[in-house]
């Protein structure tokens, strides 16, 4: 490989904005740099990756405060960040709920679909931040995020028993991409690729999630217990179990930094799903 | 706009005229007297910084066709403010005794 190669496939490593506008410069300037030097070959590669890797640290960097990869970030800290606010929110609420608690209300249960509505809700307020500037936009994605995430939940627990963790993030994954293709399909050219995106990748996390998850609690057995008796369905999917535990109660900090690590998770799972889309409306506005 | 000595030293060799990136390079190592390299990256990271401040602008492509670059009336004026700047400093450091006077 020649060095003049090596040094094309490294410029891959610019954002594509600067890469087009100074990639064949800089790499005809490279050759010539190349051809002219009288320093040792070591030396030579030590001052041209060096020189490569400060610049695009900072060209990246620079990609990262503007435009369209901005909004991108701020989208998937919003995602992580709203997931977990949420479980804090609902948190407190069980705990009111706990210390309120009167013998009239024996037997009473929050159930799937309210934590989902709760999940909803707070990630789509939070998702609502950025798109502050579109408030119609804005309004109609909090209020999809509640329904959908609430119907996907309530049908997630419906499934997880007879089909498993397969069954509980396509049932989240159809409904909440099929009421975000509802909502973006007047703005959005063609709605039904990240709709897709969502139907078939969120199965795939849950499961993947599913298997890491079980893995790290056969060390952790008090939990891995706790956890399964959350839900009635013993075959329920675990992922979607410390979901919903996480969003009712923590009996440990082990068992809440665990179930927080899930809630953001899934956050970022749906921030990183959804960020293609609200990408185009951004650039649309 | 705050200048970094990348930039400023482009700013200096496009001060005799529009050169194209390998040029500018050669220009600042020669001006140096070899003391500041700079590689592609840094070269074209302070191009684009100097061409969107409106400093420096492309101007037609030399007989090799390259893309050239030079000074804009804005450039020419930031570039004299540094080195007015630097020359201040100088001044300073000689009172205080941290440079021998020339």
């Amino acid at each position: 490989m020649t060095p003049e190669r090596i040094y094309a496939a490294l410029l891959t490593l610019y954002p594509r904005g600067f890469r087009d506008a100074y990639g064949p410069e800089m790499l005809q300037s490279f050759s010539e740099m190349r051809r002219a030097s009288h320093r040792p070959r070591p030396a030579f590669w030590c001052f041209a990756l060096g020189d490569l890797a400060t610049s695009v640290f900072r060209e990246q960097l620079d990609a990262c405060r503007s435009g369209l990869r901005r909004f991108v970030l701020q989208w998937l800290a919003i995602c992580a960040f709203g997931a977990m606010g949420t479980s804090l929110v609902a948190f407190l609420v069980t705990q009111s709920f706990a210390y309120l608690y009167h013998p009239y209300l024996e037997g009473l249960r929050f159930s799937p679909w309210s934590y989902g509505a709760f999940l909803g809700a707070g990630l789509g307020l939070a998702q609502a931040v950025a798109l502050r500037q579109r408030r119609r936009i804005a309004t109609a994605w909090v209020a999809v995020s509640t329904v959908s995430a609430a119907i996907g939940f309530d049908l997630a627990a419906l499934t997880a028993g007879a089909i498993g963790p397969v069954g509980c993030g396509l049932a989240i994954g159809a409904v909440v991409g099929g009421c975000q293709w509802w909502l973006s399909r007047t703005l959005l050219q063609r709605p039904g690729w990240p709709v897709l995106g969502s139907g078939l990748s969120l199965p795939a996390i849950v499961l993947l999630c599913d298997n890491l998850i079980q893995r790290a609690l056969s060390g952790v057995n008090p939990v891995a217990a706790d956890v399964h008796a959350t839900l009635a369905g013993a075959h329920a999917s675990v992922a979607f179990d410390a979901l919903v535990r996480g969003l009712q109660q923590p009996r440990s900090w082990a068992d809440a930094a665990f179930e927080l690590t899930a809630i953001a998770t899934t956050g970022l799972t749906i921030g990183v799903i959804t960020a293609r889309q609200l990408s185009e409306m951004h650039r649309a506005r | 706009m705050k200048l970094t000595r990348a930039e400023f030293h482009v700013l200096l060799a496009l001060q005799h005229g529009s050169r194209h990136g390998y040029a500018v390079m050669q220009d600042v190592e020669d001006l140096s007297e070899g003391r500041v390299r700079l590689g592609p990256g840094t070269l074209y990271t302070a191009i684009k910084r100097l061409v969107a401040a409106g400093l420096i602008e492309e101007c037609e492509a030399d007989a090799e066709r390259r893309r050239c670059y030079q000074l804009t009336r804005l450039g020419k004026a930031a570039a004299a403010d540094e080195a007015r700047q630097m020359s201040d400093l100088v001044r300073v450091a000689r009172k205080r005794g941290l440079l021998s006077p020339s």
